[in-house]
């Protein structure tokens, strides 16, 4: 049998092929008796697929699942005491509270201290200006001198 | 709002907003959908079920990865095909253990599947949802799995195409190749197809 048209018999039952096509392999099929049993072969087969038997979960199907999903949220909510809970704990609070203060100190030094900084530095950058000025004024006056020469 | 007018795309939506009732309904949905899927993999309507349940659990999880741009059957059926791959390993490797601790007299008492049920008991030759489910059964795993996505599950190409990653060509050849594989596998065990 022509090759061309066993492959293009699936085509013809998922109507993929162009009118053109369609009318070829029609006229093809009429004429052409090992193409017809191949034809109709696979036309079972692809009905045989009705016959499967169908399943049907069970009724506590959903049941199940949403116990499943309760022991998730629960298994979460445990995570979450776990990790907090251990941290939260009273042997645990001294540890805590030292630890809480000194952070606050190292903050409160690092905030207060590059404010000093910057306010030291502006104060140094602006006497530094001052100073450049003083310089460029006696530049200057030193200009207008050789000017008067 | 009637749920049962919205699209599966607008239920997932509603259910990332935090509507619980909205999953309900992808549950009423898909339950009986994903397991005849995995029934075709596992041939055990448990652990089918067990599967459906893994794979609306991991729905319920991991909702947030959904992206809008993907069909959410597209989105579902990868995570059961993912899991019933998985599943389909650990039945290989029990198997494997199982065969290989008995003895060699032992071994000749194992029943294969094929073997199981003769079909000269079958009333008449047509194709019966148990010779058509050994057929499937004995078809390579490439094929078996395109197959049981378009022809039982009624997916489009292109949601085939984006589940198994592979190019629509190739979704159309292989399809192709298994529903004649599939025909031959039939005569082969005295199946007349009309």
């Amino acid at each position: 049998m022509n090759c061309n048209y066993k492959d293009k018999i699936i085509s013809y039952i998922e109507n993929d092929l162009t009118k053109q096509e369609m009318a070829e392999f029609e006229s093809e099929l009429e004429k052409n008796s090992e193409l017809q049993l191949e034809f109709n072969e696979m036309k079972a087969t692809l009905n045989s697929f009705k016959n499967l038997p169908k399943i049907e979960t069970s009724s506590d199907f959903i049941v199940n699942l949403n116990n499943r999903i309760d022991e998730y949220e629960s298994s979460k909510i445990k995570i979450f005491n776990n990790v907090f809970g251990r941290i939260l704990n009273y042997n645990y609070l001294p540890q805590i509270s030292i630890g809480a203060v000194t952070l606050i100190f190292l903050l409160a030094i690092n905030y207060f201290g590059f404010t000093n900084f910057d306010t030291n530095s502006n104060t140094l950058l602006s006497n530094s200006s001052e100073v450049v000025n003083t310089d460029d004024s006696e530049v200057a006056d030193a200009d207008s001198l050789d000017v008067t020469e | 709002m009637d749920k049962m007018t919205l699209t599966d795309e607008e239920l997932i939506l509603a259910f990332q907003n935090g509507d619980r009732d909205a999953f309900n309904h992808l549950v009423n949905r898909y339950k009986d959908k994903l397991t005849n899927f995995l029934y075709r993999f596992t041939y055990d309507i448990d652990s089918a079920q067990d599967l459906a349940q893994d794979t609306l659990l991991k729905v319920y999880i991991n909702k947030d990865s959904y992206k809008q741009i993907a069909k959410f059957s597209t989105w579902i059926y990868t995570i059961a095909s993912n899991l019933a791959k998985t599943e389909l390993r650990k039945i290989k490797r029990r198997k494997t253990f199982t065969i290989s601790d008995l003895s060699t007299d032992d071994r000749e008492f194992v029943i294969h599947r094929s073997d199981e049920d003769s079909f000269e008991n079958e009333e008449d030759n047509s194709v019966s949802g148990k010779i058509l489910e050994k057929c499937l059964d004995e078809l390579d795993n490439e094929f078996k799995n395109i197959i049981i996505l378009r022809d039982i599950q009624e997916l489009s190409y292109d949601e085939i195409s984006k589940i198994l990653q592979i190019p629509l060509g190739t979704v159309k050849s292989r399809i192709n190749r298994g529903r004649f594989k599939l025909k031959d596998l039939l005569k082969q065990k005295g199946v007349t197809l009309y």
